[in-house]
């Protein structure tokens, strides 16, 4: 069983006479599908429907780890920066532009597949703004971007055969004049 | 070396005087305004001049592949009623090149006809690139194509072409093809132009292990925040999105044609698609729909009667008469109906017809659960959206009681005003306003630009100072407006 050093946003230092004191908040424990184990704020916590309807409804001791087997140890990591952001906006009043520049950050190193696993794992995690947010930069990814260029992208392969592939085209040809590849 | 011009003249081909009569606007949104169809909307449509041929070169330049049913002023509008003959003008232009060229190489310099590759002969071949396309200019918000090509309009400075740097995508050859995306470098004198792929920093084409397999499950996720243009270019991708998009109503619920699919669709094309939400279209806002006639709309609301939020501005082929016709025929069903109806532009709506249409709407017993928020005049967006609670966009105009849309006013001087005779509030014609801040002009001086709109002196200086910070990420709140005008300073100087 090992601790993720990566994981400051929720880890608290333990040790010292202080520590109780400011240590108030209650820990909920995860444990993702490669091994790792996350110490949790229970606020943050609380944002990951999953967890909370694990720990709450069921009333279960918070002293047990909940194993998370869809979920990868990259993955927790980005989820609990996402929603640590989010509680910390959540008391602010003009936060805006400060989200709007984390969102940018966020997804900035993504890659396509990365992005897509990580809409998959906030899925199931159910954490439903970071669900929106994801998939909004997925269809970015996919706006005004020709046939091609999005199966190149998404790794998607072409199972049409040809006839197919012509009552396909002929569908809506009105609809696809001209497109590009990238605008950008 | 004398100038060939025999390939066609590049003075501009003047219509005649009967041609002219009516005459296309394009407003700053890119949208054509028919001023003759609406000065006829009282009356018949097809009793405007008969004289103007049916001219099929024009859906030809926009694109469409519509086959309008109705014989009316639309299809005999002139091509080029400025006389401007942008594409005999663009073929005489590449031909004085090419003729210079040859001209050029008759005296030893150079340019290898074998390798007519952008790199060789510096300013002529980058010209000649540009010139030798077919160019198709559609000055609606967004891009200049050049063939298959598509340059945003943020690559073009005042002569059209930028002095960014020169990225070729793959094989040189193939440069002039379909698909290919150039950010275009006249690159005077320059012997050498750069080549390379191009790279999006956010994620790498190519960062799957596998040739391609099935599409990620997110991807399916994401289907409900495309557009139609994108769910229509997503469903050719393989058999699973294709099921997908066509098969899920949820994702055909609310319906939004706009920009550069309302020059396109035909009644047959929107029934399809909204017949896709299986009888459960809630929303359809169709903006400058010019095709769109009163029997597709009426098949849309035969298909769909639990349709509450229509919006139709601009869209010039529907009439008032019809869409009651089509409100009445819901009422007698018993359908709840629609509660909120944009119609923006569509003018020639009488008194009686308005006072039916509240009626229909049930606008008198809609209560508005938070105050109405003020509406500001900004070029193409001067739609109010459905998000708005009002069950209709157009009201009697404080000053000249004509049904229009009617305008607030977001200067400073002009608030505070509550005595209605005071307040900032009436039409368009009624009261000036600049089309980038929406702000009244009556105190102010403006500038009026080539496409005869009107700009505070405000808003002219952030324009101008957007125009030198052009290149910079990260555009200042005008930029919507910059992208919009901009583009007509640069095209018409």
């Amino acid at each position: 069983m090992s601790t993720s050093t990566d994981n400051n946003a929720s880890i608290t230092q333990e040790s010292g006479p202080s520590a109780a004191v400011q240590d108030i908040q209650k820990k909920i424990v995860v444990r993702t599908a490669d091994g790792e184990v996350f110490n949790l704020k229970e606020e943050v916590a609380m944002e990951i429907d999953i967890i909370k309807t694990f720990f709450q409804e069921d009333s279960i001791s918070y002293e047990t780890v909940m194993p998370l087997p869809n979920v990868e140890g990259w993955e927790m990591v980005k989820v609990i920066e996402y929603c640590t952001k989010h509680v910390e906006l959540k008391h602010k009043v003009d936060g805006y532009k400060e989200r709007k520049a984390f969102q940018a950050l966020f997804v900035q190193n993504l890659s396509t597949k990365s992005l897509l696993a990580l809409t998959n794992t906030a899925n199931y995690l159910e954490v439903k703004y970071l669900l929106d947010f994801l998939c909004q930069a997925v269809s970015e990814q996919i706006k005004n971007k020709d046939v091609d260029y999005v199966r190149e992208l998404f790794g998607v392969e072409n199972d049409f055969n040809d006839e197919e592939y012509e009552q396909v085209k002929a569908e809506a040809p009105w609809a696809h004049e001209n497109l590009n590849n990238d605008l950008h | 070396m004398a100038l060939n011009l025999s390939r066609g003249s590049v003075l501009p081909k003047y219509p005649s005087p009967e041609h002219s009569l009516c005459s296309s606007v394009r407003c700053s949104n890119g949208y054509v305004r028919d001023q003759c169809k609406e000065k006829s909307l009282d009356g018949d449509a097809s009793s405007s001049n008969s004289e103007l041929k049916k001219n099929t070169h024009y859906k030809g330049e926009v694109g469409g592949y519509c086959e309008p049913s109705v014989d009316d002023i639309l299809d005999r509008l002139p091509v080029d009623p400025f006389g401007m003959d942008m594409r005999s003008t663009f073929t005489a232009i590449s031909g004085w090149l090419e003729d210079f060229e040859k001209g050029c190489e008759s005296y030893g310099f150079g340019v290898d006809e074998q390798k007519k590759k952008v790199g060789d002969g510096g300013l002529f071949a980058g010209l000649n690139w540009v010139w030798n396309s077919a160019v198709i200019f559609q000055p609606e918000l967004g891009e200049v194509k050049f063939d298959g090509i598509s340059i945003p309009y943020d690559s073009f400075d005042g002569f059209g072409i930028n002095d960014g740097g020169f990225v070729l995508d793959d094989n040189v050859e193939e440069f002039l093809g379909f698909g290919h995306v150039v950010n275009l470098d006249v690159g005077y004198g320059a012997k050498e132009l750069p080549v390379g792929t191009m790279e999006r920093p956010e994620c790498s084409i190519k960062n799957f292990d596998s040739e391609g397999g099935a599409p990620h499950d997110a991807m399916f996720y994401a289907l409900g925040y495309l557009g139609v243009q994108d769910l229509l270019s997503v469903q050719r991708v393989c058999r699973s999105l294709n099921h997908a998009v066509k098969s899920d109503p949820l994702l055909w619920r609310s319906i939004n044609i706009d920009w550069p699919l309302n020059e396109r669709i035909t009644d047959d094309a929107l029934v399809n698609l909204t017949s896709r939400a299986q009888g459960n279209l809630q929303t359809l806002s169709l903006v400058h729909c010019a095709w769109i006639t009163d029997i597709g709309l009426h098949r849309v609301f035969d298909s769909n009667p639990r349709l509450t939020k229509l919006s139709i501005p601009g869209c010039i082929k529907i009439s008032v008469e019809s869409i009651l016709l089509n409100l009445r025929t819901l009422k007698s069903a018993g359908k709840p109906g629609i509660k909120q109806l944009r119609i923006g532009g569509l003018s020639g709506i009488t008194d009686k017809q308005f006072e039916e249409l509240k009626f229909l709407l049930g606008a008198d017993n809609h209560i508005q659960v938070k105050a109405p928020k003020p509406r500001y005049f900004h070029g193409g967006l001067s739609y109010l959206s459905c998000d708005d609670d009002c069950a209709i966009d157009i009201e009697a105009c404080p000053r000249c009681q004509r049904l229009s849309l009617v305008y607030d006013c977001p200067a400073e001087s002009c608030q505070g005003k509550y005595q209605k005779a005071q307040m900032c509030r009436a039409c368009i014609l009624c009261i000036t306003r600049c089309i980038s801040c929406g702000c009244c002009l009556g105190d102010c001086d403006y500038v009026e630009t080539f496409c005869l709109q009107l700009l505070c002196l405000e808003c002219l200086e952030n324009l101008l100072n957007c125009q030198e910070r052009h290149g910079e990420k990260g555009a200042t709140k005008c930029a919507i407006f910059c992208q919009e005008s901009r583009y007509q300073f640069c095209l018409f100087g």
